[in-house]
This record gives structure tokens, sequence and C-alpha cells, in this order.
């Protein structure tokens, strides 16, 4: 940013301007432009697609268990035993109890995709605002502030966890998209807290920015400053941590999971949300040894969601930035 | 080395090893699958499981080698993976001539008289030896007791203790330690998992032991005269070399019963140096045919021949258990050859099989486990006789055993396991859909109609997961019976089973031998016992039969009345046989001593009971 | 600035306080006690499991458990009738282990080796800050290198490393390296020997640090970014006064903050355990202890991990606040 206050005060008033009119806009043509951030649009959407239309796109339904038929490789894989060659009707293989992997990669996105994001956007919410106020007010609030982000990453979240599983797991709350709620609800309890110092370390340094004077000084309102002036100036981090928590979440769920909070196992046909790659990537490991292609898949597919989330934050920053104008 | 440079093909490691093991399938060798394990063992218990996520990790992990009741191979414990392990599957190790390597765990609590766990009597049974102990067949044999004589009415054992057994540290074994230990089992502020197991049998030990066999309250146990019960507890020293065990009755399983680990002789002294005592190798002095000279309870145990030793002299230089929690990297320690012996988990052994080296050194395991899914007969609808058989013969056997067991198991279609004392060759209630949709209808529910929600509940880890995805799918689709299921973390679960009023509709077990006898099994769903505690399920002519048997002398007589109740507890299935376990090990080639012929269902480590034959030379 | 950290460190206390009452409460909430164990192992009689309560202090009312676990309890022996106070955490003592049947206290477990062995905490403590180290001295150069040569293969191999680190987990990352690096290459031993000063530590050092490694180089590379494009670092380098050193100052003093924010609990987190890589390394360190305590129901191991890891958790944060003084003057937090 501008070093003197009236080039501050100028800029200010530009891009107010400026953002009404075209800074969206400039921003979208910015980001199609960055070929890593549209591949990674394409496979986010993609991902998203394939979770809307599983029950079109998946060649079995993914709870039917069929007898005989346990641990198939992927179709390519030819080893001279009819057994355990790979077949067509199973694409990707099978598990340790006949389910056809494509199919349960396909349902699987489902709940992975909600709940890579959902959590993602609680935590990033009330992270962020508690970061902004803890940083911007300062004093004893920020000092109250920072001691309850303390309290609340210290006290063990398992235990909490499950304590909270009991108590709601037959509640609606807990039944509710197969338990899905009560997961989005548990991961961003416990997950806020990182974003929120960030948030506030960030705001600290830029609080005494001269920019900031310079608003200060002009009168803006307070909400105004850090809605304008500091908010996007911490963008930067706030988008990489973004990045790590999806993936965090979506392998997290397997945790909870096995904590017994979230999705019952289910051999119901009709279950619209019968498991997730978290929980994939669980029984692959698991079966590593007699069935390494049930821990490949789901990692893939949880690098992939991983490195399009980077690949558009990375395009979103750089087009977000005022200062870039190429 | 330029550090950009290496990270670089380090990530291209990572890549290239995730797709090895695919590219290793591809040129596989035959295979395992569906049809092929035809041995077996699912570890010894159902509960075990392999390590995966977090709190889940911690408790299966700890739990790794379930337990329960002298369960025979450590099992799920130590398991393998293979193919993944494209690299060195080679025997080119560093195995050292006379030290044996195996996987342990961390114990807990190495107290004879307070242990339950086999990854605890696996490091007690090493350091102390019982008064019996058990030969290759199963059977009990004298062990610091030279002999025992065995009186007419067989309420009186006389133990005659062998002159030679001597501590490690050159002081002789005497009577008085016996009855110290015994004693000591039996003190309530002892307060073990085993502290009820010879309620009933030794004389005067319900009295002393009036918490665990009496149930009383502590207040009430403050009024007793403790020194006139211990005075008449029926463990006594005549003398140095002789010690006299009264029993209530006759029990012919009592001597099973002294080669366990709870009567091991610990001494008062090594006792009185604290809580903590058995933490210091220094105070966990032993009569057996080891010493632990070295112990770090999360990393190692290291065991050393014990020079004082009665028996013959050890082929074994050292015995060293490394504790890993994890069964992959077990296994991949086992591919590296440093380990030389490991059990193998049922999820791995289509890898074993596959793999050209490793399946030559697999020897089988006979089991002593019978897995069961249990009803909540107090609780509808499985108070009702006819919707018990109807899901006992809506559940494939087979193909249990086939695909989740990987064939590690045999099907059961009664409770104690084959080579036991009292296994009952019967296909009572088997697998057939028609017999169990009629035995359905005539419940009164045909088609599964009118049932209540049914609950299966259970603790939530990976492997429990998937055998219950197997179990509802069974019954959905031989029955037509939709169950809910239920997962709880896995210590909620353990509380939920406490009371007939808690326990879920439907859960999944298992037993483990503690010694070989039917006592041991049928006779614990004897009113009052452990098993028919739990479920609820009550049977007075069980009741009457047992009651019988467990005290009449050894002989067909007694086994035919154990038979009976046998086939009274199948008829009324108050749980459903799932499997029996059955195990397979691996064994490095220059392991001498541990053999298909060596190994007992009731070892605390394959070959355990041959140890003094068991040599390494590589 | 004494006075703001006395401060600080007063606040220690409160803090302490609540996340233990929190802890206790969520613990005593949990179904399942200290004494329950897997359902197929024989169980307690229900009375000597009452006898087992009753002999540590389980029976009291919660309020007084609570005190006396956390600050004191008064006991009167029943023989002498004499008065005894009994310190609890504040006087360093964190209460028996229930898994051990009382044969230990949480501190001996925690803090006590065996003979000539190191403690549990040392184990853990030694890896997380050399994971710590590893995150930092690779995660920085790596991410710096990747902001100044932006969308190059350097950019995409740092970006490659940290998603394959995420992806995998820290589980099945550590098996992987244990496979190539033990078993194909032999490089180590997959069993340690921890007589060895270095080599059993390489492997979870870098399997601990991989994904803060990769955390801090996306971290530094965006915030380099961020400060290339200031005005005055252009303006800088257009005028070409010393470009490269106003480049470096500005960029140090920006683009440390966030890092320097998230190294708090990051070391916090590091050095009082961490489950997987213990297990997959057999690392004898507080980490599997302290979740197995949850599973188990460990009441006083529960209590005690979490009191330890909240107070280097608020050392550490009360550090990171001091630095950002240090990093940039203007901030001040008083």
């Amino acid at each position: 940013m501008a070093t003197s206050a009236p080039a501050v005060k100028q800029r200010a008033f530009d891009q107010t301007e400026r953002r009404q009119r075209t800074l969206w806009g400039d921003a979208w043509r910015r980001l199609t432009r960055n070929k890593a951030a549209v591949v990674g649009l394409v496979v986010i959407v993609m991902f998203v697609l394939v979770a809307i239309f599983a029950p079109l796109l998946a060649p079995h339904n993914p709870v039917l268990q069929t007898n005989s038929n346990s641990l198939r490789p992927p179709m390519w894989v030819d080893t001279g035993n009819p057994r355990t060659t790979g077949v067509p009707e199973h694409v990707l293989g099978t598990d340790t109890l006949g389910r056809d992997t494509l199919s349960k990669l396909i349902y699987a996105a489902r709940v992975s995709m909600i709940v890579g994001l959902v959590p993602t956007i609680f935590v990033t919410l009330v992270g962020v605002t508690i970061g902004l106020i803890s940083g911007f007010a300062g004093g004893w609030v920020d000092n109250l502030m920072m001691r309850s982000v303390e309290i609340v990453s210290s006290f063990p979240d398992l235990l909490f966890l499950i304590t909270l599983n009991v108590a709601l797991r037959d509640t609606v709350f807990g039944r509710t998209a197969n338990g899905l709620l009560l997961i989005f609800v548990a991961l961003a309890l416990v997950s806020w807290t990182g974003m929120a110092r960030l948030v506030r370390g960030q705001v600290l340094s830029l609080k005494q920015k001269e920019f900031v004077e310079a608003a200060r000084a002009v009168g803006a309102p307070r909400w105004q400053i850090v809605l304008k002036h500091l908010l996007p100036n911490t963008f930067a981090p706030i988008i990489v941590s973004i990045s790590f928590l999806i993936p965090g979440f979506i392998l997290g769920e397997s945790v909870l999971t096995f904590l017994a909070v979230g999705m019952r196992p289910s051999v119901d046909p009709t279950n619209q949300f019968p498991t997730s790659w978290g929980v994939m990537v669980q029984e692959g490991y698991n079966q590593l040894s007699s069935g390494p292609w049930m821990l490949l898949f789901p990692v893939l597919c949880i690098a992939a969601v991983m490195l399009a989330f980077t690949f558009i934050g990375d395009g979103l920053r750089d087009a977000l930035d005022p200062r870039e104008t190429k | 080395m330029n550090l950009l440079r290496m990270k670089k093909t380090l990530a291209w490691v990572l890549f290239a090893a995730l797709l090895l093991p695919i590219l290793a399938a591809c040129g596989g060798t035959p295979a395992p699958g569906a049809t092929g394990g035809t041995t077996g063992s699912t570890a010894a218990s159902p509960a075990a499981g392999t390590t995966t996520d977090a709190s889940v990790a911690a408790s299966e992990t700890t739990a790794a080698s379930p337990a329960a009741e002298a369960s025979p191979s450590p099992a799920a414990a130590t398991s393998p993976d293979a193919s993944a392990a494209t690299g060195g599957t080679g025997d080119t190790g560093t195995a050292e001539a006379g030290v044996l390597r195996l996987v342990g765990h961390e114990p807990e609590n190495l107290d004879p008289q307070k242990a339950s766990f086999v990854v605890e009597i696996q490091h007690i049974m090493m350091v102390y030896e019982g008064l019996m102990t058990f030969d290759e067949e199963g059977k009990p044999v004298p062990a610091a007791a030279e002999s025992v004589d065995i009186s007419e009415d067989g309420k009186t054992y006389t133990f005659n203790i062998d002159p030679d057994s001597k501590y490690s540290d050159g002081t002789p074994v005497t009577a008085q330690n016996f009855e110290y230990a015994w004693k000591r089992l039996a003190n309530p502020e002892t307060a073990g998992e085993y502290q009820s197991l010879p309620c009933g049998i030794i004389a005067g030990y319900d009295e002393y032991s009036a918490v665990a066999c009496q149930g009383m309250t502590v207040t009430e146990t403050a009024e007793l005269d403790m020194e006139a019960l211990e005075a008449n507890f029926g463990v006594r020293a005549i003398d140095d070399q002789t010690l006299e065990i009264q029993l209530v009755n006759p029990a012919p399983y009592f001597l099973s019963m002294a080669a366990l680990w709870i009567g091991a002789p610990v001494r008062e002294q090594d006792v009185e140096a604290g809580e903590d005592w058995w933490t210091d190798p220094e105070n966990f002095i032993g009569n057996g045919p080891f010493v632990l000279t070295e112990f770090d309870p999360a990393a190692t145990a290291v065991f050393e021949p014990n020079e004082n030793w009665r028996g013959p002299e050890l082929k074994l230089q050292r015995v060293v258990y490394n504790m890993i929690e994890e069964t992959q990297v077990a296994f991949q320690a086992y591919q590296a050859g440093e380990l030389d012996v490991l059990n193998i988990a049922a999820e791995d052994l289509p890898a074993v099989q596959a793999d050209p080296q490793l399946s030559q050194q697999v020897i089988d395991i006979p089991g002593s486990c019978t897995s069961y899914i249990g009803f909540n007969v107090t609780k509808a609808p499985f108070d009702n006789r006819d919707v018990r058989r109807a899901f006992a013969q809506a559940f494939d056997r087979e193909a249990w055993v086939r695909d989740v067991l990987q064939g590690l198991g045999e099907p059961a279609h009664s409770f104690i396991p084959p080579g036991f004392p009292g296994f009952l060759e019967t296909d009572a209630l088997k697998f057939d859909p028609a017999a169990a949709k009629a035995a359905l209808a005539t419940a009164g529910f045909e088609n599964g109609q009118g049932l209540p929600e049914i609950r299966a509940t259970f603790g939530s880890t990976s492997r429990n997961r998937t055998r219950w995805e197997f179990i509802a799918n069974q019954f959905r689709e031989n029955l037509g019976v939709d169950i809910v299921l239920d997962p709880v973390d896995p210590t909620a679960y353990t509380a939920l089973l406490k009371s007939p009023e808690t326990l879920p509709q439907m859960y999944q077990s298992g037993w483990c031998a503690d010694y070989p006898d039917p006592q041991n099994w049928i006779s614990l769903w004897r009113t009052g016992g452990v098993l028919q505690a739990r479920g609820g399920y009550s049977n007075p002519q069980l009741d009457e039969l047992t009651t019988q048997a467990d005290i009449a002398p050894e002989g067909p007589e007694r086994l035919e009345t154990y038979n009976q109740a046998h086939r009274l507890l199948i008829e009324d299935a108050p749980i459903i046989f799932t499997s029996h376990s059955a195990g397979q090990a691996l064994v490095k080639p220059w392991v001498q001593g541990i053999t298909e012929e060596t190994v007992t269902p009731l070892d605390y480590w394959p070959g355990f009971f041959n140890l003094e034959n068991i040599q390494v030379q590589p | 600035m004494a006075r703001y950290i006395i401060r600080r460190l007063l606040w220690f206390f409160p803090v302490l306080f609540f996340v233990g009452l929190v802890t206790f409460t969520i613990a005593r909430m949990t179904p399942g006690g200290p004494f329950d164990r897997d359902p197929d192992r024989r169980q307690l009689p229900p009375r000597t499991e009452k006898l087992l309560r009753q002999r540590f202090g389980l029976d009291l009312p919660l309020w007084r458990q609570f005190t006396r676990y956390m600050f004191f309890d008064i006991e009167t022996d029943p023989k002498t009738k004499e008065r005894e106070i009994k310190w609890g955490a504040i006087g360093g003592n964190f209460g028996p282990t229930y898994a051990s049947r009382g044969s230990k206290t949480v501190q001996q477990e925690v803090f006590k080796g065996s003979r000539n062995k190191p403690s549990r905490f040392y184990y853990s403590a030694r890896l997380g800050v050399q994971a710590f180290a590893f995150a930092l001295i690779v995660g920085i150069p790596l991410g710096v290198l990747a902001a100044l040569k932006q969308n190059t293969w350097i950019d995409y191999v740092s970006l490659l490393f940290a998603t394959t680190a995420v992806a995998l987990g820290t589980l099945i990352t550590g098996l992987f390296l244990i496979i190539i690096f033990a078993v194909t290459l032999r490089w180590f031993s997959v069993i340690p020997d921890w007589n060895d000063p270095v080599r059993p530590w390489i492997l979870p050092t870098i399997t601990l640090g991989a994904v803060s490694m990769g955390f801090i180089a996306r971290l530094t590379r965006t915030s380099v970014l961020e400060v290339k494009r200031q005005d005055y670092v252009r303006t800088a380098q257009a005028k070409g006064l010393g470009g490269q050193a106003v480049i470096w100052r500005h960029v140090f003093r920006n683009a440390m903050l966030p890092i320097v924010t998230v190294m708090g609990p990051l070391l916090a987190g590091l050095i009082t355990g961490t489950l997987f890589t213990e297990l997959v390394f057999q690392v004898p360190g507080v980490g599997t202890l302290f979740v197995d305590a949850i599973a188990k129901r460990d009441y006083s191991m529960i209590m005690g991990a979490a009191l330890l890891f909240t107070f280097f958790l608020t050392f550490l944060n009360l550090i990171v606040d001091i630095v950002y003084g240090v990093v940039d003057p203007r901030i001040s937090l008083t």
C-alpha cells in the first residue's frame, strides 16, 4: 500500500468506486486467465457434479455386497488367477465385502465435498470475526478472547466429541443427513482457534500501518476500517489456511467416524450418504497389504481436491489483489 | 546433497510407493481371495483390531490382544501387510544366534495377581512359574511342584514343591511363597479381574474374597474377622516343600487353574517395595525360565535365561519383546528381518499367501476362542426363542469366514472350539434362509413384519464397522430384516454391556479358554455365571446339568452331562455362534522349535510352552 | 514490558483452572469409567469395581474430587485421627493412573524414565522440537524460493510435497517412509534402537514435520509474494537502492508474522506428543499415553495431559506475542 496518508485516502476512494463497478468483474477475468486456477475450478466443479449426480454415475449401488467377490483388484490388473483378476464390472476393484470401489468413491464424494467445505466456511467466518475483533480492539477484549482461544484449544477435543455424540446421536440433530450435521458442528467447534489467532496476528501489525492511521485520522467509522482496510489484507494467510483445512476436514471426518461421531454404517441401498473418502482411507489402510487400491483411490481424490483448492486459492488471491494490474 | 532435488525425488518416490502395490498386484502370484484361505485365524478375539485412528487406535492397540481369557495369539496385535512392501521380503535380516525377537505390547500392570491381558501375561510367565504348567497338548503338568497328590474324594490337592526350584536370585521357592501368592489373589485389596475365578472352588476362598465372590460391600467386609478367615483359607503350606489346597468340591480342572499366572509365586519382600514394584526388574524376581534384564515398558523388554531355573538348560540366550502397537509396522519389521515370529491378521492373509517367500513361512495355530453375535434375551424381540433361532439360521457362516475372516477361522455351530474337551460336532441351526424365514413366521413376524426396531450397538472401530456391515447385510438379504447399526466409542460400549438394561439388542463378542475344560465354557451360562448375567438367558435345566457336571469326577459321564447342557444352549440360541478362531503365524526359517507340532491353543505367543526347545540359528 | 509479562503470567492460573474445569466436566460426562475395559475380557465384579472407586476417591462428591485434584484435600487418618493436607495439581501431584491400578502416578509416568532410560516426555519433546526445527528450516527457505520463482518447478514441487503429506496423513506417510527407507533401502531399521543418538530420530522427525513444513512453506510463499508487491518494495527495487537489502528487511518483517503466529500452537502440539508418528515409529512418548488415557477414561491422565498442554500453549503464545514486538516494533500489546 501507499506510504503517505493522502495517497491512501485517494486510493481508498478509488477503490470504493472501482469495486462497485468492476472489481469482481476484473477479478473474475484475472482468475479465468490463470491456467492453474481454471484447472482447479474444473476439478472442483467436476467433483461437485459427481456428488450431485452420484446415483446416475455410479455403476453399482455402493452398499451392495456381492458374495465371493471380495478384494478384486482394478480391472487392468491381470494375475492369471480368475479370482484375483480385475473385471470390467468393477473398474477400480472391490473391497473386503465385494462392494464396488468406484461406486463407493462416487458416493463418498458427497460426504467428503460437503464435509470439506461446510465446516471450513464456519471456521473461516468465526475465526476471522474473532481474530479481527480481538486484534483491532486490543486491550482487555483481546486478552479475554485470546485466553478463551487457549481454553478452547486446550481441553481434550476427542473426549468432547465422544460426549457430544453420546448426548446427541439419538436426537433429530444427531440423525440429520446420516449424522453429517453433527460432524460439521463437531469439526467446526474445535477448529476455529488457529484461524482466529492467525488473523489477530495480522491485524495487530496492520492496524499500526500508516493507511489505517490515516483512515482513522479522516474519521472513517471503525467497521469500515476493519472491513475495507484490515480484512482484505489478511486474505493471503487465510487462503493458505483454508487450503489445508479442507483436506484436514476430509481426513478428520474419518477419525470422527471412528469415534462414532457422524455417519452410521448402513446396508440400506437407499442411503444417500453411505461412506466418505476418509472412511475409505481408513478401510484401505487396514487392507493395505491385500487391497492397496482401496487406499490409493480415495487418497488420490483427497489430494486432487486439495491441489484444486490451492490453485484456486492462489489464483483468487492474485485476482483479488487490487494492485495487480496485469 | 541438493535439498530441493532431494525433496523432488522424495515426492516422486512417495508417489511411486503408492502405485507400487498396484504394479505388484499385476505381476502377482496365484492368490488369495475369497475361496482361498483354508487355514485360519483371526486372531483370538473378535474385538481386536488393527489400529487406525486416534482414540480408537488407542483402545484397540492397548487391547491389542484382547485378552480375555488367555487367548492364544496376541492375535490381531501382530499382523502384516505384504505386497505393499514390494521391496525386501527376503530373509536378509540380521538375525542373531540365540536371540528370539518378538512383538510385544506395552503392559499396564505386570502384577500377576492383577493382570488379565495376554500382553501382560506373556511378560509374567517368562519370569514366573506356577505350580503347574501346560505341555504341548495343553494338559497341565507339574512345574514348580514336582508332583501332586490328589485325595480320593478329589478335594485335597497336595503339591510337593521341587526342592531345586529357585528364584533367580538363588533363594529357594517354598510352599509359603505359593500360599502368599494365592492369598494375595484372594485379598479384596488386590482387586484383580481374575480374583473371582477360584470363587466356589477353593475352600474358604469365597469367605475371604468376600467382595468379589459374595458381592459384599466394603463396609460389610470391614466387620469381617479377616484373620479367622485367613486361617480357614484353603491354601496352606504344611512345610517348606508341601502345599496343601483344599477344594469345596471335586474340580478336575483345578490343575489347569494352578497352571495359570494368577498363582505365580510373587514374594512378599518384592511386593512390599511399593505399588509400582513390578516396574523395576530388581523387584520382578521370579522362579521361571527367564529373568527380565531390561525393561522399558513402552519400548522393549529383554529376557535372559534364569541360571537358577529348575528346568533344562535353555537354548536361547535372549528373548526380546519389541513393543509395536501398529500391526502394519510389525509386518514391515518382520519382512525387514527384524522380527522372528509374527501373528497374521485376517486383513493381511491374502497378501501373505500371494507372496512366494512369506507363504512358505506360515504355520497354523489352533485357536481357543469362539466368536458370537449375542442377543439381549430380556428385551423384545429376542425374548422370543423362535426369533433368535430365525436369526441364527439366517447367518451365512461360510461366507463370514471366507470373506470377512479371509479364511482365518472355522464356521461355528457350537460354543466350545474344536480341539477342546467338550467340542460338539453339530450343524444345528446351520445357515438355511428358508428355515430362518419359517421360524420368523412361527414367531409371528412373517417377513419381518411387526418386529420392533432392532439395534446393534458396537465399539466403533474400522474392523467392527466392516463386520457389522456384513452381518446387517446377512439379515437383510436372508431374513428381510433391517437392523440399525449403532457405533459408539469402544469404552462407552463396554459400559453398556454391564447390565441387561443397557445391553444392546444385538452385540458381537467372543470367549476364549482360560483352561481346557467344558466348565470354563458351559458353566458360564449357569444362572449367575458371567455370560448368563450379561445376556439374561437362563435355563433351569442347564443350571442343573452344569452344577452336576462341575463336581463330577473326570470321565465320559461328566463330559456327556456337559454335552447335554451344551445342546440346550445351542437349541435355545441365546447367541449366534459365528466362528471358532484359528490363527496363522509367520516364523522365520532360522527359528527352530516353533512349528505346528509345538504350538498350542493356550500359548501366550506361538510355541510358548515349548520354550526350552526353541533355538535361533541364522 | 515487564508489567505486561507479569500480567500475562498471572493469567495462566485462570486459564489452567478453566481448562481443568472443562476437562473434568467432560471427562465425567462421558459414559464409561476407568475400570471398563475390552468387553471380551474377564470383567471386574461390580463390588470389586466399587471398592476400587472408593480407594481412588471416585465416590466422593464431584466438586470435592475436582478440588482434590486441582488444589488439595484434607484427609483424616482413620487410625490416628490426624489431619493431613494432600496437595493436588498445584502441588505437582497429578494423581494415580487408573490404567495401572494406581501403581504409578501421572507425573511418574510422564516425567520419570525407567532405569537408564529417558522419560516419555523426553522422547516426545525432543521429537517435537526436531520436527518443529525441520519444518522451519526447510519450510521457510522453500517458501521463499517458491515465491521468488513463482510458478516454476520449485514452486510446484514444494506444493506437491505439501499435498502428498497432507492427503496421506501422518500415519500413512510414516508407513511409506518405513517401507521405502527401512524395508527397501535398509538405511534405517524398522525397530528403533534408542541407544543410537541420531538414526532412529530421522524418519519420525521428517514424518511429524512434513505437514507443518508444507503449511509453513505455503504460508511463507504467500507472505513473500504479498510483500513483493508492496509499493515501497517496488519503489525500492525500481530505484535500485540496495534492492536486495530492502526486500529482505520488509519481507522478513511482514512474512514472519503469520509464521510466528502459527509457531506457538504448533510447537505446543508437537512436543506434547503426537499419536500417529509415535505409533508408526514406536516412539515411547506421551502421545500414545495421552490418547490411550481418553479411550481408557483414565481421569487423572486426561487431566494431566490437558493441563500440561495448556501450560505449554499459554507459555508459547506469550512468547509469540512478545516476538511480535520484536519482528514489528510498531506492534504494542499493552
